[in-house]
C-alpha cells in the first residue's frame, strides 16, 4: 500500500490547519455560508437531512488495518457507531457536528487519511478495481496509476473550481469491475506488444439526469503522458464546461454539444503546448510508485491439496459452501483467494457498517490478509489475499460478525444509495425497497439459481445507486407528493456499457417485490441453458418482461 | 487610488485605473495606467501597445497574444464575475506557460482569501477584489499551502520530477 512521505504528511497538514481557520472565521461570522459551502464540500463535509454528513475518502478503496481502527475510532467517538460504504469507494459518517470535523480531520491525517475533495465542483478520489493486483484477469496493476493520479488531482491549483464535479475510474483487467465508462474520465490500461504501458481513454460517461457511455477519445496514450493528457482535457472542461446550468454542467454535456471529434481537437491543440511545457511522468516515478503495490511475502502453497482441503469442508457444512461459491473470487497466486465480505446482510441497509465490525474486521485484516481491506464500488469489503487453508475458519469468524452472508453477486447484493432516510435530494426511500426485495427472495436455492443479476437502487434521479447501470435497476420518484419507483431493465457497467431502459409506469413501493418476481418468473422460463438474466433479456427483449408486469 | 495586495504585500495606491467600454465610447483618454477591455485592446492594440496600458479579461475570454505583444503589456486583469468561476485559473496558466507571458497578472473582482493560494500558484501576482475588505486578513490565506503536488511558476517542482 502507498505511504506517505514528508510532502504527503505536510500538505495534508497544512489542509486540515487551513479547514481548521475556515472553519472558525464561519462560526464567528466573518465567513459568509455561500462562501464556505465550497470549501467544506472539499473536505467532505454536506449538510443532509439530519445533520451535517461527512464523506471520507479511500483514495482507489485501498484501506490498512490501521485506518480502519482509525474509522472505527472515529464512528464511536464524533458519530453514532456507524458508517456507511459508498458507490465510489468512499466512506460516510451522518452525524459529525460541524464544529468537530477538523478534528475529525486531524484524527485521519494520524493514519494517512483525508476527506479532500471528496465533493464539490473538483477532481473527485480515482476509483478502481478492487481486486486490483489479484486478479486473475489482470493485464496491468492500476494501483500505481491510480496513487500518481491521486497526487496530481490533489490541491491541483486550476481545477478546484469546475462547473461540476469530476470523476476518474481506472481499470487493468479483460473485465471492468469500475465502470469506467460512466466516468467523466475511465481509463483502460493496455499493454502493448513491446510491454509499453498505455492508456485507451474514455471521456464524458456518467449517470445522473442524464446518464451517457463514455465515448473513446484517445485510443494509445503512453502511460508517460498521462498527467499532461488529463490536464488537457480538464484545461478544455474548465474553459468550455457549462457554467449557467447546473443540470448542463458535466462534461458529458460539453462533449456531446461539441462532439467528441471537435472535443478531441480542441484537447490535443492543448496538450501539444503542456507537454512542451509540462515534464512527462518519468518512468522512474512510475516504478518508484509501483514499489509501494509489490505483492506480500505469499507462502509456498499446493494449490490442488488446498482445493481438495476445501471440498471435504464443503461436504461438512453446507452453508460453508455456499459462501465458498458466492463470496470468494479467484486469485492469481496458487493458494490464495480474495474473499468479500458482504455488507448486505438482509434488513439492513446496504453498505453500512458498525464501529465494532471495522474494529474486528482490522483484527481478521491483520490476522488474514496482511494486514490490508478493500471497499468495492458494490458497497462490500475485500480481504485480498486469504490462505485458501484459513477459509474455513474465517468464514466462522464473519460469520459471527454478521459480515458472512452469501449473497454477492446475487439479486441481494444490490447497489443502494442511503436514500430518503438520510439524504435531503433524495424523493424515496430507497433502503426499504431493498430490503423489502431481499426479505421476497430469501430463499438461497432460488437466488442462486437466478446467478449473476444486479439490481441497483437510488432514490432519485443523481442515480448515486447506479440504477441506471443495474440489470435491473430502480428508481425512487415523487408522484403527486407520493414516493413511486421506477423499474428499468438492461443496464451493464462493464466495457460495453449500456444503459437500463425504462420498462413503464411507476409502481408503489409496495408492489416493487412482486414486480421483481414477475420479471423473474419470465426470465426462468425463458433462459436457455446457462444464460445469464442480462444474456436472455438481450436475446428476447423487453416486451415480455413488460407484458408480465403490467398484465 | 486604491490598495491591492501585489507581490504578497498589501501595496497601497496602486496607480492602475480600469476604464469600462462605456468610458472609452464616450471619449475618455486611454492615460498611462489605464485598463481596457480586451474587446476594446484587440481593436486598438496598434496605438496602444508600448504604453502603460493595461488589459482587462472577462472569464468568457480566451484572449489571444503574440509573443511580441505581450513582452509589451505590464499589466493583464483577469475577471472572477462570481468566485466560483473558475476559468480565470485556466486563463492565467495559459498566459503565463503556453505564451510565456511574465508581466503582472491580477485578479479581480468576487474572488475570495481561501482563493489567494491557488490562484497563485496559477500565475496571479496581484489581487484586487471587488468589494470592500481587509487586505491584510485576505493576506493571511495566501500560504495556506507551502508545497504542492504539481508544477507552478513560482518554483514547485512537480512530485514526480524530485
Amino acid at each position: 500500500m502507498y505511504l506517505y512521505n514528508d510532502l504527503d504528511k505536510k500538505l495534508i497538514g497544512e489542509r486540515v490547519d487551513q479547514y481548521r481557520e475556515q472553519t472558525t472565521r464561519f462560526l464567528d461570522g466573518k465567513l459568509e455560508a455561500q462562501h464556505f459551502l465550497p470549501l467544506r464540500l472539499q473536505n467532505g463535509l454536506y449538510v443532509q437531512r439530519h445533520a451535517p454528513m461527512m464523506r471520507i475518502a479511500i483514495p482507489y478503496g485501498l484501506l490498512s488495518s490501521k485506518q480502519l481502527r482509525m474509522l472505527a475510532h472515529i464512528c464511536r467517538h464524533y458519530d453514532k457507531g456507524y458508517a456507511h460504504f459508498t458507490t465510489r469507494q468512499n466512506i460516510q459518517i451522518n452525524w459529525p457536528q460541524l464544529s468537530e470535523v477538523p478534528d475529525i480531520l486531524a484524527d485521519l491525517a494520524k493514519v494517512e487519511m483525508h476527506a479532500v475533495q471528496t465533493s464539490g465542483n473538483c477532481i473527485r478520489n480515482v476509483t478502481s478495481d478492487q481486486f486490483a493486483g489479484v486478479a486473475t484477469d489482470e493485464i496491468v496493476d492500476p494501483r500505481p496509476y491510480c496513487e500518481i493520479i491521486r497526487q496530481w488531482s490533489t490541491f491541483h491549483p486550476e481545477f478546484a473550481f469546475l462547473p461540476r464535479k469530476f470523476k476518474i475510474a481506472v481499470s487493468g483487467s479483460i473485465e471492468d469491475r469500475a465502470a469506467i465508462r460512466f466516468h467523466d474520465i475511465g481509463l483502460k490500461l493496455k499493454k502493448a506488444n513491446d510491454g509499453a504501458v498505455n492508456f485507451e481513454v474514455y471521456v464524458g460517461g456518467g449517470l445522473g439526469r442524464t446518464p451517457v457511455i463514455g465515448e473513446c477519445i484517445a485510443e494509445n496514450i503512453s502511460a508517460t503522458d498521462i498527467l499532461t493528457y488529463l490536464e488537457a482535457i480538464l484545461r478544455v472542461y474548465n474553459l468550455h464546461g457549462r457554467r449557467d446550468n447546473k443540470y448542463k454542467a458535466r462534461i458529458k454535456i460539453t462533449v456531446q454539444a461539441l462532439g467528441i471529434e471537435e472535443f478531441r481537437r480542441r484537447v490535443d491543440e492543448q496538450w501539444q503546448y503542456i507537454r512542451q511545457t509540462s515534464p512527462s511522468l518519468p518512468e522512474a516515478e512510475i516504478i518508484r510508485v509501483a514499489n509501494f503495490f509489490r505483492p506480500p511475502a505469499y507462502l509456498q502453497k499446493d494449490e490442488l491439496a488446498c482445493n481438495t482441503l476445501l471440498q471435504n469442508q464443503c461436504r461438512e457444512s453446507r452453508a460453508f459452501s455456499h459462501w465458498l461459491t458466492h463470496n470468494i473470487t479467484p486469485h492469481r497466486v496458487p493458494g490464495y483467494a480474495a474473499v468479500t465480505l458482504s455488507m448486505k446482510p438482509t434488513g439492513l441497509p446496504p453498505g453500512d457498517v458498525t464501529e465494532q465490525q471495522l474494529d474486528a474486521i482490522a483484527d481478521i485484516a491483520d490476522d488474514y490478509s496482511f494486514g490490508e481491506a478493500r471497499v468495492s464500488h458494490q458497497q462490500n469489503l475485500i480481504l485480498a489475499d486469504v490462505e485458501k487453508e484459513r477459509l474455513f475458519s474465517l468464514w466462522q469468524k464473519l460469520d459471527e460478525l454478521n459480515l458472512a452472508t452469501p449473497n454477492i453477486n446475487t439479486l441481494n447484493d444490490s447497489i443502494c444509495c442511503p436514500g430518503g432516510d438520510f439524504c435531503s435530494l433524495a424523493n424515496a426511500r430507497s433502503i426499504p425497497v431493498a430490503e423489502a426485495i431481499q426479505r421476497k427472495f430469501d430463499d438461497l436455492d432460488y437466488l442462486y439459481d437466478l446467478g449473476n443479476i444486479s439490481l441497483n437502487i437510488s432514490g432519485c434521479m443523481n442515480a448515486c445507486g447506479h440504477h441506471h447501470i443495474g440489470n435491473i435497476g430502480i428508481l425512487g420518484v415523487d408522484k403527486k407528493g407520493k414516493e413511486f419507483f421506477q423499474v428499468s431493465l438492461g443496464g451493464d457497467a462493464g466495457y460495453n456499457g449500456s444503459i437500463a431502459e425504462i420498462l413503464g409506469p411507476s409502481f408503489p413501493e409496495e408492489d416493487i417485490p412482486d414486480v421483481i418476481e414477475k420479471i423473474l418468473q419470465v426470465y426462468l422460463e425463458k433462459r436457455q441453458e446457462n444464460e445469464s438474466f442480462i444474456n436472455t433479456l438481450l436475446r428476447i427483449g423487453k416486451d415480455s418482461f413488460k407484458e408480465r408486469v403490467y398484465a | 487610488m486604491h490598495d491591492i495586495i501585489k507581490n504578497s504585500e498589501v501595496c497601497v495606491d496602486d496607480p492602475w485605473r480600469l476604464l469600462t467600454i462605456d468610458q472609452l465610447d464616450s471619449g475618455e483618454e486611454v492615460a498611462s495606467f489605464s485598463i481596457v477591455p480586451y474587446e476594446y485592446w484587440k481593436e486598438h492594440k496598434q496605438k496602444l501597445l508600448g504604453h502603460k496600458t493595461g488589459i482587462f479579461i472577462d472569464s468568457h475570454e480566451i484572449p489571444v497574444f503574440t509573443v511580441q505583444e505581450l513582452e509589451q503589456i505590464p499589466l493583464i486583469i483577469i475577471n472572477f464575475p462570481v468566485f466560483s468561476d473558475g476559468r480565470g485559473f485556466s486563463i492565467a496558466r495559459i498566459l503565463r506557460e503556453k505564451l510565456g507571458y511574465a508581466g503582472e497578472i491580477r485578479a479581480y473582482g468576487q474572488f475570495i482569501r481561501d482563493q489567494l493560494t491557488y490562484l497563485k500558484r496559477c500565475g496571479f501576482t496581484s489581487f484586487q477584489p471587488g468589494y470592500s475588505t481587509d487586505l491584510n486578513e485576505m493576506l493571511k490565506s495566501i500560504n495556506d499551502f507551502s508545497d504542492g503536488y504539481q508544477s507552478d511558476s513560482n518554483g514547485i517542482t512537480a512530485v514526480y520530477n524530485r
